[in-house]
């Protein structure tokens, strides 16, 4: 019996790893986006875009996302400057997954690398992804990088000896494949729960936790950035791109001022100062840095967890498109003395 | 580095592959241990390390000069020297493990200017269980139940030996010092039986207690949030996922030390089938309970001086054993319902916590048979047990009251019937009666190897299908 379960499994294996690799996993969203631009010879510059959920833009309870990517290109070919833009964004990644897929975007001879900073991964643990096949994507980071950022390991769950397991995996063709039995034995259990609920007459509540909703409101935003691990793994990113001479902007993502509120209170200038030090502590210029904590409305945000409506993501772009715009332009013009960071 | 870890399998790897493939002598062969289990230490903590090889020390030398002044009969020189390790011990313990409690305690009751930022302090890893290893080997010194060893080497490895390290069980230098004497055979059936006990450990660990883990995270995050049913069934999970995660803890370290050659304390008897409180202490974390027992409860008084006595030292004994688990009024609360439990059960039934009806018996002669049947004795010993953990789970005691009031409370379910956590609790069931009619160990060494070859290989697989949600232990903490 034992024998023909590990021989199901085996012998299921595609099915199995299909099941697990789900909608939601890196090897159909961000994974793919690069494979997809490996393929192709760019017509323009390219410009690689890491982010998260925070720059995927919708109407509560709709489908279909507008995202920060597509709306940079569309600004930066109204402006007269179209580029060939790499959208390394999925919801759930974390500062370390922008780590483990810096190397295959400088491969793709990235020009400029833009990189959003999440507060709220650095305030809150249970914004880490929530999905486990995420750390599929950790198969890419390299032994030796992810020495770098060992720091950065427990704390998202990962170890050094993962992604070389995981790239075994991918070798032997297992990959996601007991993540596709756990999925397939979730949802057995689902639907036993549900058919047993409905057998029993057992009622099921309706709409949010509103403790959580409580909680994620309630979250303060003047910490410390600076003792995250997102930080340190953050200022690994900007060092490897320094030495590659590759110039990126760092954007902070807007938060609800109604979440913010909390915080100013006492002190209108702790949040600001608190973001400020973790420029410092990036080691981030003025022009690399772009702080767009409080540039958006109330009314564009559609919770707590900072996520935006349809029309937040054309807002957000056009500051981030003006000072990409303004970091081409300078790389344009022949190198002046301090303009070291410009290749 | 967790048992549970992919770290923790390389390096036991590597440790048994050196200890048993390259060294050849005993002693050589104990200081890698010596070693390996500082390295161990060193992997969560490397400044921690420095403070345990330190307190080893100054035990391993305090017992040498208090063997020294009982031979040269001079008690009170003995007596002061006893003190200063106790002192040391518990102090080292009080300082990293509850200054800041007591501090807020008393901020509580007085206001206080804001707490000094030293009492701020990680807890090191273990100290609870280390230390209470070095006090009882200074005490049966003093005691003179045994001489002290001259081999720092073995003393250190006794308190650091990394299969206990972090969570016990708690071992006497009474057991594990003669293990040091000679090196041990490690044949063919000793690792047979390790590994089973690995194989076991490894499954309450990562498929039971984990995923009971997820489900009771969820329901005591969020308590007013979920429904009856829900509460329901995570006053039954948290019973058993504690049972797994710890008991699974000292399977794989029993595992371990049994294929380096060394034997570890029985820690858990299946306590859910104890028909009283005091049977649960003789079930549940056996290597505490007698540590308790013999190096608090009996220089209390223990029970030879009168009946009052006996319920305030059963008291003062477990609440001292709640507060060891943490530093948290949930836990003093817990120890004192545990001590109130005992002290009324000795009344009502006349027997010593510690004494199996049986030694009661021949010690008192016969006492009355219980009226009520067993399986209902065993349910409600089970209940008030289970109703304990909750005080021990939530992280105040109105989030103990929100809980009952929740299991109560009518309202609707979360989501769907949590059928994954109902089917682990109905399995821990499952488990402790079967072990009324088998057990497990003989029924496995009955089943042929290539069999037993399968098994394994289904067991690897079951913790890669559940390692992903795998997470600490519980007694990591404490």
């Amino acid at each position: 019996m034992i024998a023909a379960c590990v021989w199901a499994l085996y012998a299921n294996r595609d099915v199995l790893a299909d099941l697990g690799r789900g909608d939601g996993a890196p090897d159909r969203g961000v994974l793919r986006s690069l494979e997809i631009a490996a393929e192709r010879t760019p017509r323009f510059e390219r410009i690689a875009l890491f982010g998260d959920s925070l720059v995927m833009c919708a109407q509560p309870g709709a489908d279909r996302f507008e995202t920060l990517g597509s709306n940079l290109r569309r600004q930066l070919v109204a402006a007269g400057t179209p580029v060939a833009l790499v959208d390394l964004s999925q919801a759930g990644l974390v500062p370390l997954h922008f780590f483990a897929l810096l190397d295959e975007a400088l491969a793709l001879d990235a020009r400029l690398v833009v990189i959003e900073v999440n507060l709220r991964k650095f305030i809150d643990p249970l914004a880490r992804p929530a999905e486990e096949r995420l750390p599929g994507a950790f198969r890419k980071l390299e032994f030796l990088r992810s020495l770098q950022v060992l720091d950065g390991l427990e704390p998202e769950g990962v170890t050094l000896l993962d992604p070389p397991l995981m790239r075994l995996k991918e070798h032997l063709g297992l990959l996601y494949v007991l993540e596709g039995a756990r999925e397939g034995g979730l949802a057995s259990l689902h639907s036993m729960g549900e058919w047993l609920r409905s057998t029993l007459g057992l009622a099921r509540r309706e709409g949010p936790s509103f403790t959580e909703v409580a909680r994620r409101a309630e979250l303060p935003y003047a910490i410390d950035y600076t003792t995250s691990h997102n930080a340190s793994i953050l200022r690994a990113m900007v060092q490897d791109l320094r030495e590659a001479r590759v110039p990126f902007i760092l954007f902070v993502a807007p938060v609800d001022p109604a979440g913010l509120r909390a915080d100013l209170g006492s002190d209108p200038d702790a949040v600001q100062r608190r973001i400020d030090e973790l420029q410092r502590y990036l080691g981030a210029e003025p022009t690399e840095w772009l702080d767009l904590h409080d540039a958006l409305p109330s009314s564009l945000f559609r919770d707590y967890d900072n996520h935006l409506v349809g029309s937040g993501c054309a807002r957000l772009a056009r500051p981030i498109a003006q000072r990409v715009l303004h970091v081409l332009a300078r790389r344009a013009r022949p190198a002046t003395a301090g303009g070291g960071l410009e290749r | 580095m967790l048992f549970n870890s992919l770290y923790f399998l390389v390096y036991l790897l590597v440790v048994l592959t050196i200890y048993h493939g390259v060294l050849r002598s005993f002693a050589a062969q104990k200081l890698f241990l010596l070693g390996a289990s500082w390295l161990f230490y060193a992997t969560w903590s490397p400044r921690f390390l420095l403070l345990l090889i330190a307190t080893t020390y100054v035990d391993f030398e305090l017992a040498r000069a208090i063997h020294r002044a009982r031979e040269a009969a001079a008690p009170a020189r003995a007596r002061t020297l006893l003190v200063t390790s106790l002192v040391l011990n518990l102090g080292m313990l009080g300082f990293f493990k509850y200054g800041l409690f007591f501090y807020q305690s008393a901020d509580a009751l007085v206001p206080l200017p804001p707490a000094p930022g030293f009492l701020a302090v990680v807890v090191p890893l273990g100290i609870s269980f280390y230390t209470f290893h070095s006090i009882s080997y200074v005490i049966d010194t003093y005691r003179g139940v045994r001489p002290p060893t001259d081999a720092f080497s073995d003393f250190a490895l006794y308190v650091a030996f990394f299969p206990q390290l972090i969570a016990g069980p708690i071992t006497r230098w009474g057991f594990f010092g003669p293990q040091l004497a000679e090196k041990p055979h490690v044949g063919l059936t000793r690792i047979e039986a390790s590994l089973f006990l690995l194989a076991v450990g490894y499954v309450k660990k990562v498929v039971c207690a984990d995923s009971l883990g997820g489900f009771v995270d969820a329901v005591y995050g969020d308590v007013t949030e979920h429904g009856t049913v829900d509460i329901v069934v995570a006053f039954y999970a948290y019973a058993f996922q504690i049972y797994f995660d710890f008991s699974g803890y000292t399977d794989i370290a029993m595992g371990v030390a049994g294929l380096l050659g060394f034997r570890l304390p029985e820690n858990f008897r299946h306590p859910y089938l104890a028909e009283s409180p005091s049977e649960f202490w003789r079930r549940w974390h056996i290597s505490l309970s007698t540590w308790l027992r013999d190096y608090l409860y009996i220089p209390l008084g223990g029970s030879r001086r009168g009946d009052v006595r006996t319920y305030v030292n059963l008291l003062l004994t477990m609440l001292l054993g709640g507060l060891w688990h943490g530093a948290a009024w949930t836990f003093v609360l817990w120890g004192a319902f545990h001590g109130a439990w005992l002290a009324v059960h000795r009344a009502v039934s006349g027997r010593d916590w510690w004494r199996s009806p049986r030694e009661t018996a021949l010690a008192a002669g016969d006492p009355p048979a219980p009226r009520t049947p067993l399986w209902l004795r065993r349910a409600v010993t089970f209940h008030l047990v289970a109703a304990a953990w909750v005080l021990f789970r939530a992280g105040s005691v109105s989030e103990f009251v929100l809980f009952f009031s929740g299991m109560v409370s009518g309202r609707p379910l979360m989501d769907t019937v949590p059928v994954g956590p109902i089917l682990l609790v109905l399995l821990g069931f499952a488990t402790h009666g079967l072990a009324t009619r088998f057990e497990l160990s003989a029924v496995w060494r009955a089943v042929p190897r290539p069999v037993q070859g399968a098994v394994y290989g289904f067991v690897v697989v079951l913790i890669g299908l559940f390692s992903a949600q795998s997470g600490r232990f519980i007694y990591f903490q404490f």
